[in-house]
C-alpha cells in the first residue's frame, strides 16, 4: 500500500496529472503499513486512492474480530481524508466515487479512502473450506446481490443489453479463457537453471 | 504408542500445555474456528474457547507485540505466524523487543514467547509460502530457535519451548506436517532445547542438518549403507544458539562433514556450524566441508522444474554423501 504513495509522490514530484490506484482487502487495512502510509499521503496531500474491497471476512476471521470501527472508512478520519463506503456490487455507484476521488487528486485536494462493501461467493482459496466458519445461507444471500446478475438485469432494463449481446459477450470471453489456457498447458516448463536469473541487474 | 503425523504432534503439544497451565494461549490468524488454515489448532477453539484461542487481526506485527506484552505480564503466549514468510512485519518486534528485554533489564522482565511458524518448501506455494526465515533471527543473543525434524520431537521440543523462559521461535516444515509419521508416547515429555541429536550412528561421513533434511538424510543413508557407505546424522535441533560440543563431536567421529539446509546456501545457519568445525576441528578433517544449500536467489519459484532446483531431496543428499565418502 505505501507503494501506492510513493507512485503519487513521485507523479507530484514530477507535476504529471497521475492518480495511483491501490486495493486490498479490509482483513489486510490492518497492517501497520496501511495506516502508515494513509498517514503519508494525508500529511503530504498525495493524490492516491485507496480501496478497500470489504467482503467481511480475511479467511475465517469475520469482519467484527477485525476491526472495532464501524467501518472500514471510518478509519479516514485519523489521516484527515474522507473516507466512502460505497455499495461494492454497484458498479455506477463505485465508478461514481472513484471518479470523485480521481478529481480531487488531481486537483491537489490529496487522498481518497474508499470502502467498497461486497461479499465473497466461495471459500477463501481451494485450501480454504468455509464451511467449518460460515452459515451456508449466509452464502446464498450474498449471492443474490452479485453484481454479475443484478448488473445484467439493470443492463437490460436499460436496454443496453440483448439476449443476442450478453451471448456474444459469454462466447467472446469463453473463448478468451479457453485461449488462455491451452496457450498456458501447451507452454514448455522453464529450465531448471532460469531459476538463477534477475537476482541482480544483468549487463 | 500412537502414531502421529508431524503435525498432529503439534496439536497435541498445544492441547496438553493448554491443559496442564492456564496460562497457555494461543493467538494468529485463523486459529479459532477455521483451527489454522493447516489444522495445526483443530478443536483447541471447541475446547479452550475463545478467551484462550484467538483469532487476531490480520498483523503479524500486533500477533508478536501483544503476544510480548502478556508474556512479560506472566502469561505462556503461542503466537502462530500463518507462514514463516509472513514473520517480516513482526521482525522489528521479535528481534528489537522480544530478544532483548531479559537482557536490557538486567533479567527484572522475561518474556516467555513461543512463535510458531510453517515454513519450507516443495508445497508449490512459491514466493511467499516457502520461505526459510530462520537465518534472519540466527545472531540475536536473546532468541532461541527450534526445528524439529520428526514427530516424536515435536512434542517434545514445543512442549519444551512453551515452557521455556525465554522467548522461542518453533519453525515447522510444512511439507512435514502430513508427510513424517512416527510414534509419539502419550505421557507427557520434554525435549532439551539447545541440544542437537544423533538420528543415525556411522562411522563413514557425518551429515549435520536439521528440519525436513533430516528425513532426506536418512533416506539417503539407508541407500548409501547397501553400498557400503556408513553415515552419521546429527539433527541440530536447535539453530539458535547451536549445541557446540555435539557438532564438534560429530565432526571429529568421521572426519568427513556435509552440512545440509533448504535455506540459501550464503549467510544460511550451516555457515556457523562449518566455522565450528574449522575452530574446533581442523586437525581431526580428513576432507573440506562441503555445504548443500539451496541457491541463492531471493525466493522459491513456482514452475515445479525450478521448485525441484531450488529444493533439497533424498537423491541430491544422497549424490553429495557419496562424494564426499569418495573423497
Ligand atoms: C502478511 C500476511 N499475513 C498473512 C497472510 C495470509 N493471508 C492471505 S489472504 C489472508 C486474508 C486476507 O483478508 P482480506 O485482506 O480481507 O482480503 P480478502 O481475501 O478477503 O479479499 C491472509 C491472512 C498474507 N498473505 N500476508
Ligand atoms: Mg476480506
Amino acid at each position: 500500500m505505501p507503494h501506492a504513495v510513493g507512485v503519487s509522490l513521485a507523479a507530484k514530484m514530477d507535476k504529471k496529472d497521475i492518480v495511483s490506484f491501490v486495493t486490498l482487502g479490509e482483513g489486510s487495512s490492518n497492517q501497520g503499513d496501511f495506516h502508515e502510509g494513509l498517514n503519508f499521503a494525508g500529511v503530504h496531500k498525495l493524490p492516491v486512492i485507496t480501496m478497500v474491497e470489504n467482503n467481511k471476512y480475511a479467511i475465517s476471521v469475520p469482519l467484527k474480530k477485525q476491526l472495532a470501527c464501524e467501518q472500514v472508512s471510518d478509519r479516514a478520519k485519523g489521516y484527515g481524508m474522507p473516507g466512502i463506503t460505497v455499495d461494492g456490487n454497484d458498479p455506477l455507484a463505485v465508478y461514481d466515487v472513484v471518479k470523485q476521488a480521481r478529481e480531487r487528486g488531481i486537483s491537489g485536494e490529496g487522498p481518497t479512502l474508499i470502502e467498497a462493501i461486497t461479499d465473497r461467493y466461495t471459500a477463501h482459496s481451494s485450501d480454504d473450506d468455509d464451511r467449518l466458519y460460515r452459515e451456508k445461507g449466509e452464502v446464498e444471500a450474498a449471492k443474490k446481490k452479485d453484481a454479475l446478475q443484478s448488473f445484467a438485469v439493470y443492463l437490460r432494463d436499460t436496454g443496453v443489453l440483448t439476449d443476442e449481446k450478453e451471448e456474444a459477450l459469454h462466447k467472446e470471453v469463453e473463448q478468451i479463457v479457453n485461449d488462455a489456457t491451452d496457450y498456458a498447458e501447451q507452454a514448455p516448463y522453464a529450465e531448471p537453471e532460469d531459476a538463477l536469473k534477475y537476482v541482480y541487474e544483468e549487463v | 504408542m500412537p502414531v502421529m503425523s508431524y503435525i498432529q504432534a503439534v496439536t497435541t503439544a498445544l492441547k496438553e500445555e493448554m491443559q496442564r497451565d492456564e496460562n497457555v494461549f494461543i493467538l494468529g490468524e485463523d486459529v479459532g474456528k477455521k483451527g489454522g488454515v493447516f489444522r495445526a489448532t483443530d478443536g483447541l477453539y471447541d475446547e479452550f474457547g475463545d478467551a484462550r484461542v484467538l483469532d487476531t487481526p490480520l498483523a503479524e506485527s500486533a500477533i508478536a507485540g501483544v503476544g510480548i506484552g502478556a508474556a512479560m505480564y506472566g502469561k505462556r503466549p503461542v503466537a502462530e505466524m500463518q507462514f514463516a514468510d509472513f514473520i517480516m512485519p513482526a521482525v522489528n518486534q521479535i528481534i528489537s523487543e522480544a530478544a532483548r528485554i531479559r537482557y536490557r533489564s538486567n533479567n527484572d522482565w522475561t518474556c516467555p514467547i513461543t512463535i510458531r511458524a510453517p515454513y519450507g518448501g516443495g508445497v508449490h506455494g512459491a514466493l511467499y509460502h516457502s520461505q526459510s526465515v530462520e537465518a534472519v533471527f540466527a545472531n540475536q543473543p536473546g532468541l532461541k530457535i527450534v526445528m524439529p525434524s520428526t514427530p516424536y520431537d515435536v512434542k517434545g521440543l514445543l512442549k519444551a519451548a512453551i515452557r521455556d523462559n525465554d522467548p522461542v521461535l518453533f519453525f515447522e516444515h510444512k511439507r512435514a506436517y502430513r508427510l513424517l509419521k512416527g510414534d509419539v508416547p502419550e505421557e507427557d515429555y520434554v525435549l532439551p532445547i539447545g541440544k542437537a541429536d544423533v538420528k543415525r550412528e556411522g562411522t563413514d561421513i557425518t551429515v549435520i542438518t536439521y528440519g525436513l533434511c533430516v528425513n532426506f538424510a536418512l533416506q539417503a543413508a539407508e541407500k548409501l549403507a547397501e553400498e557400503g557407505i556408513d553415515a552419521h546424522i546429527l539433527d541440530l535441533r536447535t539453530i539458535y544458539p547451536l549445541d557446540q560440543e555435539a557438532i564438534i563431536e560429530a565432526a571429529k567421529k568421521t572426519g568427513k562433514v556435509l552440512l545440509v539446509t533448504e535455506d540459501n546456501k550464503e549467510g544460511s545457519i550451516i555457515g556457523e556450524v562449518a566455522a565450528i568445525i574449522s575452530e574446533h576441528c581442523l586437525f581431526d578433517l580428513d576432507a573440506p566441508i562441503q555445504r548443500l544449500a539451496g541457491p541463492d536467489i531471493p525466493a522459491m519459484p513456482y514452475a515445479p522444474t525450478m521448485e525441484k532446483f531450488f529444493m533439497i531431496n533424498p537423491d541430491k543428499v544422497e549424490k553429495a554423501m557419496r562424494d564426499l565418502a569418495e573423497f
